[in-house]
């Protein structure tokens, strides 16, 4: 598809772009969040969950890095849900102008779309840009978008990489030669559970409605917190 | 332009397409010069021109738009006043090293007609291709931090903007490959000197591709603000728009 020439054939024009569109916001995470959510969730089969999964999953529940939420102190976190929930992990930085708030917006709606299920998913965020991010920037960046959230920060490098790895994320900084860097990220976001188990991600740009209907799934799945199997999980 | 309803509801569903089709791979210029309408004035029509609320402690913003051009143009600058950020810049988000593959799967996937069901399917046919990929990308993290689309400057030239892409070369790229990119590929931002408004094509400003970046918000942009946006154009006189800054 070129976004040219879609005048004449208005109609065929446009169900192709849908198409297209849709597909790429599957295929290469860069779909826009505006539009096309509906159209996702619409043609979607009931019950299919639209984020990446892999066989088999990656495991991430022994990665730990120190919690900088308030209060925390940072004590580490292990990259789990708790019991009956699910847990969001995002690599980002509060400097980010696009990739993040747009990602921390679309968790934020996804979270409202779900009611009182929403409070099933928990966010962490974790700081690729340690130097910039203090603890407490980082906690007022996390504050505008949910009441509940895990902030999670290390000033090394190689903590933080060996946090990545198990996600199959990566980062990197390039100074820019006037003192600046720009910061460059995965910006998947990984839907991990209560065991440490990613059930599936989300690539950049999936839509509110498309993590609200996969959100919907895997909680319908999973015992709920009122009814708690504390034997079962770790 | 008697279809207007009916062509801005296309534009729109055409801008997210291109807007994707641009975030993931800038979209190839060859096809600029099919489109141009000979002797017509120059002029951009902008249409939803937004921000998106900044959070606590944000000092960088994001204002986006959609652009279309009566003749091929390029926009060239953009500035807000200095009550709002320090400095406002053009900027791309893009994909890491392997990025301009994607474009060649996007094709290929719109070329069968697949849906998101489909393609989700496919996702997972090739999870083990993606993981390889990923992890080798993964583990060869620094070498990212010299991707060539990560090292700033454009040279200037209006069409650069779009031309940067390798699209014929890259089209046969696998699925694989591409979803290796797209899930654990990096990505970043570079400043472009000029964003190519190929002749009544709408380009989209939008998350995950162009941007105009604001940098140093003075203060935080709030849900319902207003935001004076300057646009300057190589062909079509400058204008300024009115962007309103948005919660989501």
């Amino acid at each position: 598809m070129r976004g040219r020439g879609g005048r004449g054939p208005l109609l065929a024009g446009v169900l192709l772009t849908v198409v297209s569109t849709v597909a790429l916001a599957g295929a290469c995470g860069s779909g826009n969040q505006a539009g096309t959510a509906g159209d996702a969730s619409g043609t979607g089969a009931p019950g299919t969950l639209a984020g990446l999964q892999r066989d088999p999953p990656l495991e991430v529940g022994g990665v730990q890095l120190p919690e900088v939420t308030d209060g925390a102190d940072g004590a580490p976190m292990a990259m789990r849900a708790e019991p009956g929930k699910l847990l969001a992990v995002y690599f980002g930085y509060t400097n980010c102008p696009d990739l993040c708030p747009t990602t921390m917006a679309d968790l934020k709606v996804a979270k409202r779309k779900l009611g009182a299920e929403g409070d099933r998913l928990d966010v962490a965020f974790v700081t690729v840009d340690p130097q910039r991010d203090t603890a407490e920037l980082l906690n007022r960046y996390l504050r505008s978008f949910f009441d509940h959230f895990h902030v999670l920060r290390t000033e090394d490098p190689g903590a933080l990489a060996a946090a990545e790895g198990p996600f199959l994320a990566s980062s990197s900084l390039t100074p820019n030669g006037d003192g600046t860097y720009e910061v460059s990220h995965t910006a998947t976001t990984a839907v991990v559970d209560d065991s440490g188990t990613v059930l599936l991600e989300w690539p950049f740009g999936t839509t509110p409605d498309v993590m609200a209907e996969d959100l919907r799934i895997l909680l319908s799945r999973m015992p709920s917190p009122a009814t708690p199997t504390k034997g079962t999980n770790r | 332009m008697k279809t207007r309803q009916a062509v801005a509801g296309a534009a729109c569903v055409l801008v997210l397409g291109a807007g994707v089709l641009g975030a993931c791979s800038k979209e190839s210029s060859t096809s600029t010069g099919a489109s141009t309408t000979g002797t017509q004035k120059a002029s951009v029509t902008v249409a939803n021109p937004w921000a998106r609320q900044s959070a606590m402690g944000q000092t960088m913003g994001a204002v986006y738009m959609d652009l279309t051009a009566s003749v091929d143009d390029a926009l060239v600058g953009a500035s807000v006043p200095s009550s709002v950020a320090g400095e406002a810049q053009l900027h791309e988000t893009t994909m890491g090293s392997t990025g301009s593959s994607v474009m060649g799967t996007a094709s290929s996937i719109m070329g069968t007609g697949s849906s998101v069901k489909e393609t989700g399917s496919s996702m997972k046919e090739t999870a083990s291709t993606m993981k390889e990929t990923a992890s080798t990308m993964a583990g060869t993290k620094s070498g990212f931090s010299g991707y060539p689309t990560h090292d700033g400057e454009d040279d200037g030239d209006g069409a650069d903007a779009v031309a940067t892409g390798t699209m014929g070369t890259t089209m046969g790229t696998t699925m694989g490959t591409t979803m290796g990119t797209a899930m654990g590929g990096e990505m970043g931002m570079r400043q472009v000197s000029s964003i190519a408004l190929p002749a009544g094509t709408t380009v989209s400003l939008k998350p995950g591709g162009y941007h105009i970046m604001l940098i140093g918000l003075v203060a935080p942009l709030t849900e319902g603000q207003t935001i004076e946006v300057t646009l300057t154009f190589e062909k079509a006189p400058q204008q300024t728009v009115t962007a309103t800054v948005k919660s989501a």
